[in-house]
């Protein structure tokens, strides 16, 4: 991959990774003001606005991916296959702590950080696997 | 059966065998115990064998020939996809008050991480056989 399409993969991850937050915030101020007595309809179209640019996210993820080489690609799946069962792990164990009752946690919040979870995950796996191979 | 399969099962059916004890004898526990800390290493001992079952199944990935590993990491890759985007849908409608859940929907992550795995494996092998 030339350098110039690498650094427009990278800024199409950066401009999706904005407009998600922006889409978040915006979406959920709708549906805590504007929107609380909407029909359901309008509801769940609002609230899965945000899906959209973490669409656009990941397809610049998997571009940026599939363009590396063949170690950079043995590494990022490698990365994101531990962030996979890392979080999912992460995921069983808060299970267990909520219904054992030792913690609360609403879906809401439970829900919404299982993605953001998988990208830290992700990131962290990343560096390791980078170092192991390095 | 290769030397590998037969580790696989000799690793993945005790680890299996002692989850379903576990949380047949052991987690019922939780609802008696009043003290946070026990309540806490009760509710979280199913968690070894299923680390244990990981051990072996990403011990039997790593022993399969580059290829399979190739199908499995990429079966991984998708399924951690498809499992965060139906989860931040979850939370979102969740958020909007369009669908009411509670935070124990947590516990349907690794089974449906699992389930995607399976599926996608399927399916990238099936491709792989069509090439």
């Amino acid at each position: 991959m030339t350098h110039e399409n690498r650094k427009m993969n990278l800024g199409n991850c950066l401009a999706a990774a904005l407009a998600y937050v922006a889409t978040t915030w915006f979406c959920l101020w709708l549906l805590e003001h504007s929107l609380l007595d909407a029909p359901l309809m309008l509801r769940t179209l609002v609230s899965l606005l945000p899906v959209v640019p973490i669409l656009f996210a990941i397809r610049a993820v998997v571009r940026l991916l599939l363009a590396g080489d063949e170690m950079q690609r043995r590494i990022d799946l490698e990365a994101l296959a531990i962030a996979a069962v890392a979080v999912g792990l992460g995921c069983l164990t808060l299970s267990l702590l909520l219904v054992a009752n030792v913690i609360a946690l609403s879906a809401r919040d439970a829900m919404r950080w299982v993605f953001p979870a998988q990208w830290i995950a992700y990131g962290l796996a990343r560096i390791w696997a980078q170092r192991r191979y390095q | 059966m290769r030397a590998t399969d037969k580790r696989y099962l000799r690793e993945l059916l005790p680890s299996m065998a002692v989850y379903t004890i576990v949380m047949l004898t052991v987690w019922p526990l939780v609802r008696t115990t009043d003290d946070v800390m026990l309540r806490a290493l009760i509710a979280m001992a199913p968690v070894i064998p299923i680390g244990f079952t990981t051990r072996a199944i990403i011990r039997h990935i790593l022993a399969a020939d580059e290829m399979m590993q190739r199908l499995h990491l990429e079966a991984l890759a998708i399924s951690a996809g498809v499992v965060g985007v139906t989860s931040l849908i979850g939370g979102f409608l969740a958020a909007g008050e369009v669908i009411s859940l509670d935070g124990s929907i947590l516990f349907w992550v690794f089974p449906v991480l699992a389930g995607t795995f399976g599926l996608a494996r399927s399916l990238a092998i099936r491709r792989c056989d069509a090439e």
